[in-house]
């Protein structure tokens, strides 16, 4: 028996004649995954998916084995974060939380026990007796996770949970998710925002027009695109020395050079690497930093998507 | 958490559950206190007449007000049921709701629940109050009995309407109640037999010269049309997605 948390089997969805996602295979087996594309990319159709609120239209999707749209127990185990914005104003988020841990499960004389605990979780303790209307943001945000958290789901599905959130609540929460990962939840945290998602995980899945372009770890997806130049941007005091060193390898694609050093791209990392290292010490070169910049998401999504995410 | 408390609501639990909420939701927003004022319009109507109108059969005048109720019953129920039901579906807070492991019925079922009473108290409070004012005395049990199923069974096709067209539900059962079901009511042999108004009027007694039947097919009535627009509502919500 499998023991994945998802499995999609050639799923697709469409909204009348508006592709979601096309023929998406993709297996989920724990920890923290990102889910990273653009907007419009279908990230919120597979979480819609996973949590049960929609069908395929064709393809089949499984979460702890068995289908969430069709079957009730296993959304106990799962808890979902919507993107939206709405919820019910009127109540205040202690109110909230506990109709949803009740929803869920939760035994009623448990319920409003189990929302202060989630609520506390969130770090919203001090504004539980608030009516949500007037919740910031970044409050919104935080008691959204704490419905998706208070009936204790196995499986966490958090649909842009970093949107709009200042850069302070944006750590704080990105600390209380990895919390919920230690904790031994496995959770998928949508974005179109490449550095949220390399905060929480180094495991993404990158979605476009519909479908899984790559996934693994950066690194890996990183061997996917090999075919593509890798920059390595070297400072140091002496960058034509560098580059006059570099340029007659036939792994060299390109060399720039500006005020701080020179900027390489190249086909082989590995053996440009090991030239690189020759030629500083042969050289005497100082030199001051050492970077690559496709090592961030930014980069990867860039190469993957050919146009960077921008539609 | 332990493992024994992972069970799924039974679908009593999530339709209280659901009532408790709409009912606080209800209490905080301002449909309440608009509706109150839609039902204080028979009332002026009957302190009008009795100050205006002179002298008139009681009678009639029963089965004219009783008519103003009914009108009153069908702009509430979609105002409250419709409304609630179309604006979960509208703004998307259905996303909470059909991802936890609840039977989406027992959204509906809470719904009703929870405005169902509240629909027929206004009606009723206007409807005694109109009364006593008309003839100084509480009205017949029968008409009570009558806005009570009214209200299900209106409630039921605002159920129905708001699940099949959440962007225009309230207005949609409005205007179903006021140019569908009100006009068929008068019409002749089985068509009444689609029409709530019709139905409530019968098992009233308050009935106009249109109105034929008994209070049992009414009762049957009330319990066909009201349950197949409740059904159409319940077999929607199954299948929508969010």
């Amino acid at each position: 028996m499998s023991t994945d948390v998802v499995v999609v089997d050639n799923c697709s969805k469409w909204y009348g004649h508006v592709l979601g996602i096309s023929d998406v295979s993709w297996k989920l087996g724990g920890g923290i995954v990102g889910l990273l594309g653009p907007n419009g990319a279908g990230k919120s159709t597979l979480m819609k998916m996973m949590s049960g609120l929609l069908l395929p239209s064709r393809g089949t999707l499984s979460v702890f084995g068995a289908n969430p749209f069709e079957d009730v127990a296993v959304r106990r185990r799962i808890g979902y974060a919507p993107e939206h914005e709405k919820t019910w104003d009127e109540l205040t988020a202690l109110e909230l939380v506990t109709v949803m841990a009740k929803l869920a499960g939760v035994p009623r004389d448990r319920a409003e026990l189990a929302a202060k605990t989630a609520i506390a979780a969130m770090g919203m303790t001090d504004a539980m007796h608030r009516r949500v209307r007037g919740f910031s943001k970044g409050m919104r945000q935080r008691t959204k996770l704490a419905t998706a958290i208070a009936h204790d789901p196995d499986f966490l599905l958090l649909d842009e949970p970093l949107t709009g959130v200042d850069p302070i609540a944006r750590a704080d929460i990105i600390a209380r998710i990895r919390a919920l990962a230690d904790a031994g939840k496995t959770i998928v945290v949508s974005s179109h925002v490449l550095y949220e998602i390399e905060a929480l995980t180094s495991e993404i899945v990158v979605i476009y027009r519909g479908q899984v372009l790559a996934e693994g770890n950066v690194y890996e997806i990183r061997k996917l695109i090999d075919r593509h130049p890798h920059r390595i941007r070297v400072e140091c005091d002496q960058p034509r020395t560098i580059g006059a060193a570099l340029a007659s390898a036939d792994h060299v694609a390109r060399i720039v050079f500006d005020r701080q050093g020179v900027l390489i791209e190249t086909r082989d990392p590995d053996r440009c690497y090991d030239e690189l290292a020759t030629a500083v010490l042969a050289n005497n070169v100082q030199v001051s930093a050492l970077s690559s910049p496709d090592n961030d998401l930014g980069a990867v999504f860039e190469y993957l998507t050919g146009d960077g995410g921008r539609r | 958490m332990s493992t024994s408390d992972r069970k799924i609501p039974s679908a009593l639990a999530s339709t209280t559950t659901m009532a408790g909420l709409t009912w606080k939701r209800l209490l905080r927003g301002r449909a309440l206190w608009v509706s109150c004022l839609i039902a204080a319009l028979p009332v002026l109507y009957a302190a009008a007449r009795r100050r205006f109108g002179g002298d008139s059969d009681p009678s009639e005048m029963g089965a004219e007000l009783f008519t103003f109720q009914v009108l009153i019953l069908a702009l509430l129920a979609p105002m409250f049921v419709g409304a609630s039901i179309a604006e979960e579906i509208e703004e998307r807070t259905t996303t909470y709701l059909w991802s936890r492991p609840l039977p989406r019925w027992s959204v509906l079922a809470g719904k009703l629940l929870a405005l169902v009473p509240v629909t027929a108290a206004i009606v009723l409070a206007s409807w005694m109050a109109s009364a006593w004012l008309s003839w100084s005395a509480l009205p017949p049990t029968r008409t009570i009995l009558a806005i009570g199923g009214g209200a299900l069974a209106m409630s039921m096709v605002a159920t129905g309407i708001a699940t099949l067209a959440p962007k225009h539900g309230m207005a949609l059962t409005i205007v179903y109640m006021l140019f569908f079901d009100f006009p068929i009511g008068v019409l002749p042999a089985t068509f009444q037999e689609l029409s709530i108004g019709h139905h409530v009027r019968v098992l009233s007694g308050l009935r106009t010269p249109f109105d034929a039947g008994t209070p049992l097919s009414a009762t049957i009535g009330l319990i066909v049309v009201g349950g197949l627009w409740g059904l159409i509502g319940a077999l929607r919500v199954r299948r929508l997605e969010a």
